[in-house]
């Protein structure tokens, strides 16, 4: 599916003396199966606009179009489309409820209409998908499962209602180093499988180096910066203007250039990274 | 308990037995500090802590013993659910011992009539922001927490600027906190709890909520105090801020399973592995490039050894 936003403008209590512009003025694509970064510091505008993707708020001016449709159009042909577009919140675990994490993961679907039999089968893939086994971990209480874990089969229940563009609102926050990585290795292979859009909001520079093809960088409600990962990244000194960062590796080659260092600035990942260093003893056996 | 709560409750350090305490208790305090061993804050002795609303079978602490010196810098790390956030709430009474002691200043943490000297010992810093701060104007709610033991209004006015000075808030004291940014929110927090003046601060995750220039401002803020000689202990998810303690404890399973400094804890990466936990940055560096042969030296943890290493090794 194809998101385009089209000149986004968000007011917070209009009219009131708190009136707030969130967001002022936003406009990008999203292109069907590309991997989006949206970083930005807080307060810049991420959250705000994630609603307006899937609707759950409107617009004050501007248009959320989904394969050319206005979501927020009354038509049901809108509707259907508003159900195509995943959102899964911070700290998505808070929201599970039900007795056995396979009911939770049916939730979605049942609410779509789908038969018993269908949602189960929507359940199970959606928890293997995320790595959970659902004979395993299917019948036990969300509630007895890590706090890895029950972020994934939160996850799991937003994957069950097939979306063709999941949105992630900071996935890993609050989890330990390995919770982390298994959520990144779990979007990572979602990708990789489903073919589905994907929009990725982290405060982690370095997560968003290792997944993002694009990335956009929002500031007080507008697009500062829309471009491919390794050129917004390439821009240091504007992201920290703005309380961003480059990604460690990034960091790290920036130390070795400014101890006089020939190296590679516009490296991001690890992997390039130890290449690099090891490309700097080889020329000075 | 709820962190909104927590947070209140460290605040509000008045408990009913302890409204006053009058001048024979004070100075009998005095005696009792200045004899103890001044080397250390907290001890924590064979400490046990189980919830009680849980039928589960481990308790969520299950005997730890640490004595937490004056003036040090510890970071404490560990998977979700290995009781680090116990542990933090078990250092200033807002959670009482199951089984074991803990020490603050000496003073036994279920000493109800002392729960004054254990709250203005050691204060918290919780994770979410939003859930810490309780006035709509920045100074008030600095001034929330010495409003409620009683102090007089010109020495609360001093405390507050002092704290929001310490911070580098003190420009922002008459703003809404909702105008504020994360990192300025949190900093206000911590504002707060400065104006208790502790000799402690226990922060409990709370850079987990920041964006890199907040997670900067925070641990820029937290190395200022630690250089004025507050005691700092920080419970952390990123390697690389244990990396900046002098001291890092690892729990798991409730226990302490490992314990020393930056260096020594971070050269066991497989352990580490193991427990769910990671190495920061620059030590993951220094053992990928190790792997390939150069012979980095162990102890390496932040981005500046690694440099340094590179450009002197080369």
């Amino acid at each position: 599916m194809r998101i385009e936003v089209k000149d986004l403008c968000h007011v917070y209590s209009p009219g009131l003396p708190y009136e707030t512009v969130a967001l002022d003025g936003i406009s990008f694509c999203c292109e069907p199966g590309e991997f989006v970064g949206l970083i930005g510091r807080t307060g810049s505008g991420k959250s705000t606009l994630l609603q307006h993707i899937n609707g759950l708020l409107k617009p004050s001016s501007g248009t959320v179009l989904a394969d050319g449709v206005d979501i927020n159009e009354k038509s049901e042909e809108a509707r259907a489309l508003r159900r195509r577009i995943g959102l899964v919140f911070q700290y998505p675990e808070y929201q599970l409820f039900e007795e056995s994490v396979i009911k939770d993961v049916c939730f979605g679907p049942k609410n779509q209409g789908l038969s018993e039999e269908d949602c189960k089968a929507r359940a199970e893939k959606a928890l293997r998908l995320v790595g959970l086994d659902p004979d395993e971990k299917g019948q036990a209480s969300p509630f007895t499962l890590s706090g890895g874990e029950k972020r994934r089969a939160a996850i799991a229940g937003v994957l069950a209602m097939e979306p063709e563009v999941l949105i992630l609102d900071e996935p890993t926050a609050g989890l330990d180093p390995k919770g982390r990585r298994d959520i990144l290795m779990m979007i990572e292979n979602v990708r990789k499988t489903q073919n589905i859009t994907i929009l990725l909001v982290s405060h982690s520079m370095d997560d968003v180096a290792a997944l993002a093809e694009r990335v956009l960088v929002i500031e007080k409600g507008r697009v500062l910066m829309n471009a491919s990962t390794e050129e917004v990244f390439a821009r240091g000194g504007e992201l920290r203007a703005i309380g961003l960062s480059r990604p460690s590796a990034s960091r790290l080659l920036d130390m070795l250039a400014d101890r006089g260092l020939t190296v590679d600035r516009s490296i991001i990942s690890k992997e390039e990274a130890e290449e690099e260093i090891m490309r700097v003893f080889k020329k000075w056996p | 308990m709820s962190e909104a709560r927590s947070a209140q409750n460290s605040r509000c350090a008045v408990g009913l037995s302890s409204r006053v305490l009058d001048k024979s208790d004070r100075l009998c305090y005095h005696l009792v500090v200045m004899n103890s061993e001044e080397k250390y804050i907290i001890n924590i002795s064979e400490l046990c802590f189980s919830y009680e609303d849980e039928e589960s079978k481990r308790p969520a602490i299950d005997g730890v013993s640490l004595d937490i010196e004056r003036g040090s810098f510890v970071a404490i790390v560990g998977r979700n659910g290995s009781g680090k956030s116990t542990l933090a709430k078990c250092l200033n009474a807002l959670l009482l011992p199951s089984g074991g002691a803990v020490f603050i200043e000496g003073i036994k943490s279920t000493d109800d009539s002392r729960l004054w000297d254990i709250r203005r010992t050691v204060g918290m810093v919780f994770q979410n922001p939003d859930n810490q701060l309780v006035s709509s104007v920045v100074e008030d709610d600095v001034a929330f927490g010495p409003e409620n033991i009683g102090v007089e209004p010109a020495e609360i006015r001093r405390r507050v600027d002092e704290a929001l000075r310490a911070v580098n808030m003190y420009e922002h004291r008459k703003k809404g906190p909702h105008l504020l940014s994360g990192g300025q929110k949190q900093r206000v927090a911590i504002a707060g709890v400065l104006a208790m003046q502790p000799d402690c601060i226990v922060f409990d995750e709370a850079t987990a909520m920041l964006d890199p220039s907040g997670r900067r401002e925070i641990m820029d803020t937290i190395s200022e105090l630690h250089g004025q000689g507050k005691t700092i202990i920080i419970i952390t998810h990123y390697m690389e801020e244990a990396a900046a303690a002098e001291r890092v404890v690892v729990m798991e399973d409730g226990r302490v399973a490992l314990d020393g400094s930056p260096a020594e804890v971070f050269m066991r990466g497989e352990e580490l592995e193991s427990m769910n936990l990671e190495l920061p940055f620059a030590a993951a560096m220094a053992a990928r490039l190790r792997k390939r042969g150069l012979p980095v030296p162990e102890g390496i943890i932040n981005e500046e050894g690694l440099a340094n290493w590179i450009c002197a090794s080369k």
